[in-house]
Parts: structure tokens; sequence; C-alpha cells
């Protein structure tokens, strides 16, 4: 009797395992595919961020695109050029961020530069909004990329023909930003291009060979962790973050947003490195030291605007070790973060460099055996690597009992955690 | 027992499955996206430093370096500079290198022709193509040429042409692919 009672147990136990494995395999993905409008009908708004001219979000939005997908096919593609769309270059109202608006006294852009928001996630809803009162048009989401998702999309699909040009992975970012910079007289074939790159995408998704599929999804993966691709709502756990959120961890961070000013497409010339050291307290508490250092190997000048996002409470001590005039620093105190703001110029084949010295609350925590301490490092969107120098400094009579990407000339393409333990 | 038997090798077949999407995530490769040209016989030929004429246009090779070559950097920034539209890097990416190609361009019509610089393509010694990036070239030459794509009665100048290439690739040709009939310059 009791045999059967097990017996019976071990099946339902069973049977409850398969459900889950097939429920965990079934559902991310058949929420992808209503997402992305396999079932029914879906708007977006495709925003191509050119990330050779770095924005908040990940770059100047140069190419708008409604695309409505119904039962997994395009129904509808219209792609709006930043230089030539009346709509794109209708004035909105901005509502923050307080460390840009505050330091260049605006409150307004047109829609196709006002991305300044601190992450993707936090321009989506916004931009959603502003999309439905210029145009009347509802969209069910935003799909951003920059011209490295579109060299690694097309990677994928191979090359394209788009107005008798073939394009291709190496060369599509020039093609991009040729065609930008001789608009109008090239803004159709912009647009032409992006159109077809969208339509062999799908074709892509919806007909080719298994391998290929995942290796686009591979592809569209490796874009969302490293801040290439978004997609907003985010769409779940297969992509995985994909909507680009910063979320402030009760921790130590250090997140720089830079805005490239004045037309100058220069970023993809600028090589970032972050020095951070760090002098942990007894208390919990410490000083941190900033080094945010721009090397220009391109020929022409950068306009930088740079902000420097650290844990709320983080108070300024000192700025120094700057290579030259700028303007700031100016603080901002926000709930999650507080911001150093500057801006400061790049000349050609030269260094910029600004220290930003100060103090943190609270940003050791301890289980009454080991204390721990966590630096999150978030990466921008559309920047392609940066250099990360960290040391941390125990506080006196401490010994350390692990470390994790404490060191020199760690390159990092997506963001960094530094993790020390000590007693 | 069957039953029992059964459950397990539902569960095993679900890991099997599971594993093997894991194991092709990771084995995938993406599609070759390389280009092979294949020259037509009736392409029109030069040798470096010679002229090859097609129906519209005539074309001269005069040189190719790479980007990192000062003189080559020098006069890229000096007409980058005088076009006065996008500046273009001169930093390539990891593992590629930038080569410039610079040819000669004259309209061979007593009328005005189409012209697109996205039509050459550097070939390498087993014929993989790598097409055009980007093009600088005077600023009466970058009116015509690339912004407006035609040439003028009479129209001559020198353009200089950037490939996108891995590092390890040596140019053999470059190619004008529209022309009728396509012109194929030797580089060597």
């Amino acid at each position: 009797m009791r045999d059967r009672e097990h017996s019976h147990t071990a099946r339902y136990v069973t049977l409850a395992v398969i459900i889950l494995v097939v429920a965990s395999l079934l559902f991310p993905l058949l929420g992808g595919l209503g997402a992305a409008g396999f079932f029914g009908e879906k708007t977006y708004l495709v925003i191509l961020q050119d990330n050779s001219e770095i924005r908040p979000t990940g770059g100047i939005a140069s190419l708008w695109g409604a695309l409505t997908i119904r039962d997994g096919h395009i129904a509808h593609l219209q792609y709006y050029y930043s230089h030539t769309s009346q709509t794109l270059q209708t004035t909105v109202p901005l509502d923050g961020p307080e460390s840009l608006t505050t330091f260049f006294n605006v409150n307004a852009a047109e829609l196709f530069d006002s991305n300044v928001q601190y992450d993707f996630a936090s321009f989506a809803p916004k931009v959603q909004s502003d999309w439905y009162n210029v145009t009347g048009q509802k969209i069910d989401g935003v799909i951003g990329l920059d011209f490295t998702a579109a060299e690694a999309i097309l990677r994928i699909t191979g090359p394209i023909t788009a107005s008798g040009e073939v394009i291709t992975n190496r060369n599509v970012f020039h093609r991009l930003e040729y065609d930008s910079a001789y608009a109008p007289h090239r803004g159709d074939q912009m647009a032409n291009l992006l159109s077809t790159l969208t339509y062999a995408t799908f074709a892509l998704i919806t007909d080719a060979s298994v391998p290929e599929k995942l290796a686009l999804y591979n592809t569209f993966r490796d874009l969302a962790h490293e801040k290439h691709l978004f997609i907003y709502p985010d769409p779940g756990p297969l992509l995985g973050n994909a909507d680009g959120t910063s979320r402030p961890p009760e921790s130590d961070v250090v997140s720089v947003v830079d805005f490239n000013l004045g037309n100058a497409k220069a970023d993809f010339g600028i090589k970032r490195t972050i020095d951070y050291h760090v002098q942990l307290l007894p208390d919990g508490s410490a000083v941190s030291n900033l080094t945010l250092t721009y090397a220009n190997e391109d020929w022409w000048s950068s306009d930088l605007f740079s902000q420097a996002l650290v844990p709320p409470g983080a108070k300024l001590v000192a700025v120094h070790n700057v290579s030259r005039q700028f303007d700031g620093p100016e603080i901002t105190n926000a709930n999650d973060y507080t911001v150093f703001s500057s801006r400061f110029i790049v000349s050609p084949y030269s260094t910029a460099r600004i220290t930003y010295v100060y103090t943190v609350p609270n940003v050791v925590h301890g289980n009454g055996v080991a204390s721990y301490y966590d630096l999150y490092v978030v990466k921008q969107g559309g920047i392609v690597r940066y250099t990360l120098n960290t040391s941390v400094q125990l506080p006196a009579g401490a010994n350390l009992i692990h470390t994790e990407n404490v060191g020199s000339n760690l390159v990092f393409t997506d963001d960094a955690h530094v993790n020390v333990v000590y007693m | 027992m069957n039953r029992k038997l059964l459950a397990a090798a539902v569960v095993i077949l679900f890991i099997v499955i599971a594993l093997a999407a894991i194991a092709g995530m990771f084995l995938v490769t993406a599609p070759a996206n390389e280009i092979t040209y294949k020259e037509p016989a009736s392409a029109v030929r030069a040798s470096l430093g010679k002229t090859a004429t097609s129906h519209t246009i005539a074309l001269r090779l005069n040189d190719i370096s790479d980007a990192s070559n000062p003189a080559t950097r020098d006069a890229w920034v000096r007409l980058n500079l005088e076009s006065g539209y996008y500046n273009m890097s001169l930093t390539p990416s990891p593992g590629d290198r930038y080569l410039v190609a610079n040819v000669t361009v004259t309209n061979a019509q007593p009328t005005k022709v189409p012209f697109d610089y996205g039509a050459f393509a550097l070939l390498t010694p087993n014929n993989t193509a790598y097409y055009a990036n980007y093009a600088v070239c005077s600023r009466n030459c970058s009116a015509q040429a690339l912004q407006n794509q035609t040439l003028t009665v009479g129209f001559t100048s020198d353009l200089y042409v950037l490939f996108s290439v891995p590092a390890e690739t040596q140019a053999q040709k470059v190619v004008y692919t529209t022309s009728d009939p396509p012109i194929v310059l030797s580089a060597v």
C-alpha cells in the first residue's frame, strides 16, 4: 500500500518536472514570438542610433521606421530620415534628466534629438507617447539598434543589395554615415538600405535554416547584452534585459553617460578608460577616486558632455587632473544617483582626463563573518568597449579573501562587476 | 513499470532536447558573408598606372596604400576637410586594415554620365571582393561625383576610395562593377 502511494507520488513529481521543463522552454519562446507580432499584429518604432555620435541611449537617432508585423510578416514599413522629416523635427518637451536640462538650460528638443535619458528603457515610453502625440499613430513598442548592430546582423544575413549598391558588414557603417552626410540627396538611399536590411532580417527569422536562426538569435542576444540592440517592452528572458534598463544596485556604482555635441561623429575614434580607486573605511563608507580618460585617435575634435552617475548621497570633495579648460562640474542629486556633469573638448590626437574625488556612504555590507564590497560599472548603450582599471584599499588591519575584476587594463564590452571580500 | 520507464524516457528526451538546443547555440557558425567576384569576359582591363575605358567612363589606378601611410593619411585629411562633409576616421576595427585606392576618374562621353563610388570593389588574389566604404576628392569633384552622383562633360579628377579589409589582405585588383563593360584595374 505504502509502495503504491510512493509510486503515485513519484509519478506526480515526474509529471510536474516534465511540465516545468516544457513550460520553461516554451513560455519564453511563445512570449517572445507574441511580442514580435507572430500571433496577431504589432507595430514597432524602429530607431537607428548612430553610435559614432554618442548620445545617452546609444547614439543620435538618425533614422526612424514605423514597422507593422502581422502574423510574423512585415505588413507595413516606412522609414523617416531626421534631416528631412518634419515629423522627426517636431519639438517635444524633455522630462529630464535634470543633470542635462539644468546644465544646458533646455526643456525641449526635436523628436530625433530627444533621447537624453540615462537608459533606453527610460527613453522608450517617453518616445512612445511623443510619437502618438506627433503622428496620432499608436505603437506597441520601440526597437533601438545602432551601427554596430547593423554590422553584426549583416554578418548573419550576408551581403544585401540596396539602391544598386552592395552592402556588407564591412561597409554598412560608412555607407550609412555617407548617406547621412550627403543628405538630402542620399536620404532615400539610406532609408532603402535600412528597409532592405529589415526585410532580409525578417526573411531570416521566418525562412532560414535552424543553424541560421540560431546564429541570428545568438547575435541578437549578444547585441542586447552589450547594449547595441534594445527592445521595449522587454520581450522576456530569451534576450535578457533587452530594454536596456540600468537598475541602480544597492552597492557602489559608476555609470558614465556621454553626449557628443556639435555633429562631430567622433566617437569611434575615442578610446575610453575608467580608473577607479576606492578606499574602504571601517564604517562601511568609502572615498572614491574616479578618473575618466578620453584618448582621441581622430584628426578632429570631440566636444563631450560627460555625466558620471554614482551612488545617491555621494559628496564631491575635489575635481582635478583636468587636461584642459572645461565647463562644470555640475552636481545633481536624484533618488537613484548623484551625477557629476562636465563638458570638455578632446582635441585631435590628444587625451582629456577628469578626476572626481568623492565620498560614498554604505557601500560595504557584511554577514558578521566577512565584509563584501561590490562595484557595478554600467556601460552606456552604443559604446563599443572600454578599459577598466580598479584598485581597492581595505580598512587598516583587514585581510583580503577574494577579488574579482580588480586590476589594470581589463577591457569590457558590457557591464563590469568588481567584487572584493575581506575579513 | 512500463509507465515508469515511459516517464523516465520522456524526461531524458526533454533533457536531450534542452542540451542539444544549448549545444546548438554554442556550435552554430554564421553563414559565409564573403563575396567572390567573377570578372566577366567582356571586362576592359588595365595595369597599374594605365587607363581603361568603358562606354561611359575611363579609370586609372594610380596607387593602393594602407591608410596608416603618412602621405595617404595627409591626402585623406586634406580632401576630407576640403569637401566639408562627413569626417571619416582612419582608425580601423581591431583585426582590420583600411586600404585606400587612388583612382583617376574621367567622363568618356560628351554628356553627363552616372557615377557611383559604391560600385568600386577591391579584389584579393582569390577574387574575394570588398566593396567600397567611403570616398573623398576635391570640393568640385565631391559636388559632382559624390553628392550628385554624376560626372559632367570633361570631368576628370583623382578619387580616394577606402576599403575595409581583414588585416592580412593583399590587394590584387580594383574593379568598377557597374560600367558597361566593367573595368578591372590591376594593382600589381
